[in-house]
């Protein structure tokens, strides 16, 4: 399947009509702790089969031909729909598994392809952890790998076929980073549906003395002697971040999309309120930034693409994407006035998702951070004597 | 409504050489030495047509994208881009390019005559002429519909009379282009027309006004100045509708956002302190998204696409980011941030200084601000 055709049938399922349902999946009552949403697991079902049907982990994954370029549009599509599944996820623990040579049959790949298999990845023990540092995860090597540990805001932790725990364990030189798979089902993982200003599917997973999927070259679980894992894990988040930067980009038009439609359909002091230079001002604002947020999220995806490095990229573009998602939203309530506020009007849903996923891969002190010791990085000896704006053309 | 595809902004091959040759030059000592120099000119000169823009021009690359018989090398728009950016961050002073190649040479190129390109564009591209432009009056900044400078037709010729404000590196140049109206209508923009007004022309008096910036405004009086048919650029009455049209393919947003750069540079080594450093990251990621969009812009110039709600989005949000710098800047510095190029113990020869006073023109040159989000709004959001 070509991956412009692939992009044109997500296209078509995204479509004008269905996105308005789309937002509402997944969409739970405030209090509910329940694990599963009985309600929308129908249309999420067909959702999801008709996305992987027409190929869109094909268009995300690079061992399946696709590739950063190729997904951005689509991560956009899916913010701008509020679609909710464990896509992002999925995609992130499938990008590590296959460079860390976690899955060497392909078997995994396969149906995570089809759509079939889905992933959580679990890497956050407490809500401040930094993904770049994940906590610890207590190993037991028997007959077979045993996993023990606390993942907190792992992500629709009841729908997937498996985990993917990322984290700290012991080893004969010291903690060292390790990643195994963990099938969900099984007495060993428990879950706590978390109830977050989201209202999505957020969990606590306990792990207890449960069982991994006995990946890897040697069959223990984890990667083989000599490969950087804590390299790839960063590579692996920087286009994961690059597509959450995406999906809020996608989201931030929504935003903006619905605000302007309303604003000229809303007659104030005799006329739409369109027509006022204020609110108009403000829309276009966000609107000229979210194409900046665009075109520095689709050229890191380009560069990623052919091979650059891209974590400065992919971090500015996530801390400018969360901001913006945040703002534009925000922005949606206020010109929708009270009716912005009615859980009828998209406007708050906006919001609350908005302020929940730009989180979810670093908050706005982590990425800044992280942003400043990639600068200090580029302009260090070896870029002194040339602007950073020169330096940052080396790649372009 | 769907979001726009973004295109690809990577350069090709030859076009990283040729930002790799014109980086090369342009930190040569020969014009790290002329650069130095201009920062070091007292406060009553004013850098006009520098040595800078004859050694571009010597290499056909002050106008890239002209033809080779106007003095360019019949390269694209990236490349033209490429010259701009790097001239930015090497802190050639870029008033007078822009001006000359731009939007006047630019305009010329595009609907000028045969004559009028062989005769114009050549001492343009070779950086041995400066042309201006003579638009805002007294009464009249964004609004041009409300110019009132005036041209009588006087047989074969037309008679120019009124006061234009505002302009710049006019006291350096040799023409300008110059709107008028040549008939009066019920709708206010019908009538205008373009002119090629020499300004060593009896009847055309020049009076600096002083400014924040280092670069003076200038009044310019034309009285009763007699211009032929040859100086006439376009259709006649057609001004307004090229003013929107050609106007767009000089904004980018690249020019604004390398000033930026060069100005965060300048406070690198401070703002990636303790304390500063995240503050820096954040200003940093602007300004990479800035020219991020600046490129688009460009790739879609260089597409033969342009579009003109991007470009406003492009010069809109490089230029709302001078502010946040320039203040960065003078807070990382503290009060040595304030002293001035003439000051001896001035950081980077006062260039945070300099960025303090400049800060407020780049929202309001080449379209204001509010131009630029009404041009959005209007023409993208369906609003207003």
């Amino acid at each position: 399947m070509s991956v412009d055709s692939a992009r044109a049938d997500v296209s078509e399922l995204f479509d004008a009509d269905l996105i308005p349902v789309i937002r509402r999946l997944g969409e739970r009552r405030r209090g509910d702790s329940g694990l599963t949403d009985t309600e929308g697991a129908g249309t999420r079902l067909a959702v999801w089969q008709g996305l992987a049907g027409v190929g869109v982990m094909d268009l995300a994954l690079p061992s399946l031909g696709g590739g950063l370029r190729a997904i951005a549009p689509v991560a956009e599509l899916m913010g701008t729909a509020l679609y909710q599944s464990p896509f992002f996820d999925t995609v992130m623990a499938a990008d590590l598994i296959a460079a860390a040579g976690l899955d060497p049959e392909g078997e995994l790949a396969g149906r995570v392809a089809d759509g079939s298999a889905t992933i959580a990845v679990a890497a956050r023990e407490q809500a401040a952890d930094d993904l770049l540092q994940p906590a610890a995860l207590e190993i037991a090597s028997g007959d077979r790998v045993l996993v023990s540990g606390d993942r907190r805001f792992v992500a629709f932790a009841a729908d997937v076929d498996y985990l993917l725990a990322v984290g700290l364990a012991a080893g004969q030189a010291g903690p060292a980073l390790i990643a195994v798979v963990v099938p969900a089902d099984q007495p060993g993982v428990t879950l706590r549906r978390h109830d977050d200003l989201g209202r999505g599917d957020l969990y606590h997973v306990r792990l207890d003395q449960a069982a991994c999927v006995p990946a890897g070259p040697d069959g223990r679980g984890w990667p083989g002697p000599g490969t950087d894992l804590p390299g790839l894990w960063r590579q692996v988040l920087a286009r994961a971040q690059l597509r959450l930067a995406c999906y809020l980009a996608g989201l931030s038009h929504g935003a903006i999309d619905l605000t302007a439609g309303y604003a000229r359909e809303r007659q104030v002091f005799g006329q739409p309120l369109a027509k006022f230079q204020a609110p108009a001002f403000r829309l276009a604002a966000l609107a000229a930034r979210l194409e900046a947020v665009r075109a520095l999220a689709h050229r890191a995806c380009e560069d990623g693409d052919e091979g650059d490095d891209i974590a400065l990229g992919a971090c500015q573009a996530l801390l400018l994407a969360g901001d913006l998602a945040a703002d534009a939203s925000a922005e949606a309530i206020q010109l929708h006035g009270s009716y912005g506020l009615t859980e009828d009007c998209d406007a708050q849903l906006f919001y609350r998702r908005a302020l929940v996923d730009a989180l979810l891969l670093g908050t706005r002190r982590q990425l800044r951070r992280q942003a400043a010791g990639l600068a200090a990085v580029r302009s260090g000896p070896a870029g002194r004597g040339r602007g950073r704006g020169e330096a940052a053309d080396a790649s372009s | 409504m769907r979001l726009a595809p973004v295109a690809g902004t990577r350069l090709t091959e030859d076009q990283r050489a040729f930002e790799a040759d014109v980086r090369e030059f342009l930190s040569g000592a020969e014009v790290r030495g002329a650069v130095e120099r201009i920062r070091r000119c007292p406060p009553e000169a004013e850098p006009g047509l520098l040595d800078i823009y004859r050694w571009l021009g010597a290499r056909g690359w002050l106008a890239p994208s002209w033809p080779r018989e106007y003095g360019g090398l019949g390269l694209g728009a990236a490349e033209s881009a490429i010259v701009t950016e790097q001239m930015c961050l090497a802190g050639v002073p870029d008033d007078a390019h822009v001006l000359s190649i731009d939007i006047v040479g630019t305009f010329i190129l595009h609907i000028g005559t045969d004559r009028q390109r062989q005769r114009l564009l050549p001492p343009l591209a070779r950086g041995e002429s400066i042309a201006t432009v003579l638009f805002t009056e007294p009464g009249c900044g964004s609004d041009l519909s409300r110019l009132r400078t005036t041209a009588e037709p006087a047989g074969e010729a037309w008679r120019l009379q009124g006061t234009k404000v505002y302009n710049q590196k006019t006291q350096f140049g040799d023409m300008a282009l110059c709107a008028a109206r040549t008939s009066e209508h019920q709708v206010p923009w019908a009538g205008i027309t373009l002119f090629l007004l020499p300004l060593v022309s009896p009847g055309v008096t020049i009076t600096p006004i002083e400014n924040l910036t280092n670069d003076r405004f200038h009044e310019v009086t034309i009285d009763g100045v007699e211009l032929g048919p040859d100086d006439v650029l376009g259709p006649v009455g057609d001004g307004w509708q090229l003013l929107n049209e050609m106007l767009v393919l000089e904004r980018t947003g690249i020019d604004f956002h390398a000033k930026l750069r060069r100005w965060l540079d300048s406070v690198a080594a401070e703002g990636s302190e303790a304390g500063w450093a995240e503050e820096f990251a954040e200003l940093d990621a602007r300004l990479a998204a800035a020219r991020a969009l600046a490129w688009r812009v460009i790739a879609g110039l260089g597409a033969g696409t342009p579009d003109p709600a991007l470009a406003a989005m492009s010069k809109w949000y490089a230029s709302e980011q001078a502010a946040g710098v320039a203040r960065f800047g003078l807070q990382t510095r503290g009060l040595a941030g304030a002293l001035s190029a003439w000051d001896p113990e001035a950081p980077d020869l006062g260039l945070v200084e300099a960025a303090c006073r400049y800060a407020p023109t780049h929202r309001l040159g080449s379209g204001t601000s509010e131009v630029m989000l009404y041009i959005v709004a209007s023409t993208r959001l369906g609003l207003l």
